[in-house]
């Protein structure tokens, strides 16, 4: 499917959805990279100083002030647009969240990040830009100053820690079973860890694949990746063995990516 | 030297194999690691990183000295008693394992 996604945000801009204050609109998300299906939808993102206000918008909590942002939805030419209005205030809280300040005060930087906020830095690097101006430009370029990939990276690893010990722990009272799930649960904030140091910052598990694919890390092929993400060599009669692998291949993730 | 007590700590004898520690934490910080088990941190020479990279459950405490004077071009027998010093350390912190898994 082509997309001409700056003549569709004019199109959304007409229709007044884009508020005549906006310094930013641009287009992002599966479509935008390739990787969209029949069902997939368009994610905007309006960045204004107004607040965005009508009876069908939702709202959706970050951690930031105001608290919400707000959200719309439409269809154009039979694919849906989702809008996300965000505030240019909140855009700059967001961005003082990954500095390296706020890294370095420690605390887990990462775990003030809301999910709507990785979603949003995650997607200035492949954002079209609908209505020119070098708003997307400059804060790309300040995310890559930032300490939003070593903050990402941290995050997964603590994770991924967190469950490798508890895959550990219960295969030392032989909950094999349980040590399975903990497994593939550290592998995969291993995997998200691995690519977040590539820049591939979403951690939504459905786009691990393509992520892993854009990325392509030297330290693990695509074809290992995957056949531990589906567990090609996992034998009912021995799980025990399938998590010592997975537990290792977590370990070198820790080993070799730099934070 | 194959084992031996080394200030108190015991050296692992060059045949035996250790195991790595899968419910530990281990930092790669512009290439030195930091690893810390049972509340204990330790921050790793560039060549004590090295060695506990090896460290697979595999390779035995004579191939980890070998890859280690490849690594730093020195000779085997100096760098397989300086790789078990390290792995002994690295024991008695808890870092690695006795045996694998």
């Amino acid at each position: 499917m082509t997309i001409d996604y700056r003549a569709r945000i004019s199109d959304l801009v007409a229709a007044g959805l884009v508020p005549g204050t906006s310094r930013c609109v641009f287009a992002a998300g599966s479509l935008v990279r390739g990787w969209g299906n029949s069902s997939s939808d368009v994610d905007v993102y309006v960045v204004s100083d107004e607040e965005w206000r009508s009876d069908t918008a939702v709202y959706t909590s970050v951690g930031l002030e105001p608290a919400t942002v707000v959200g719309e939805s439409t269809r154009l030419d039979g694919v849906a647009w989702d809008l996300h209005y965000w505030l240019d205030s909140q855009v700059d809280q967001v961005m003082a969240k990954v500095s390296w300040e706020a890294y370095e005060a420690g605390g887990n930087a990462g775990s003030r990040l809301a999910s709507p906020e990785i979603a949003l830095l995650e997607r200035f690097g492949h954002g079209v830009d609908g209505l020119g101006g070098d708003w997307l430009s400059t804060r790309r370029e300040e995310l890559a100053d930032s300490a939003f990939a070593v903050i990402r990276v941290s995050y997964e690893l603590m994770y991924a820690d967190s469950y490798a010990e508890d895959a550990v722990g219960q295969l030392a009272c032989d909950d094999v079973h349980s040590a399975v799930l903990s497994a593939r649960t550290a592998f995969g904030h291993a995997m998200d860890a691995l690519l977040a140091h590539h820049g591939e910052y979403n951690h939504n598990p459905k786009w691990r694949a393509r992520r892993f694919q854009a990325a392509n890390p030297t330290l693990l092929s695509y074809e290992d990746y995957w056949a531990l993400e589906t567990m090609r060599s996992y034998d009912p009669a021995d799980p025990a063995s399938w998590v010592i692998e997975v537990l290792r291949a977590c370990r070198q993730v820790s080993l070799e990516v730099s934070v | 030297m194959s084992a031996g007590a080394m200030g108190g700590v015991v050296v692992p004898g060059f045949d035996r194999v250790l195991g790595p520690r899968f419910d530990m934490r281990v930092r790669n910080s512009g290439g030195r690691l930091m690893v810390t088990a049972d509340g204990t941190s330790l921050e790793l020479s560039e060549s004590a990183g090295f060695v506990f990279r090896q460290v697979d459950g595999i390779r035995t405490v004579r191939e980890i000295g070998a890859l280690l004077a490849a690594e730093y071009n020195i000779d085997v027998d100096e760098a397989t008693a300086d790789a078990a010093e390290v792995l002994a350390k690295l024991l008695a912190h808890t870092m690695l394992l006795p045996e694998p898994m």
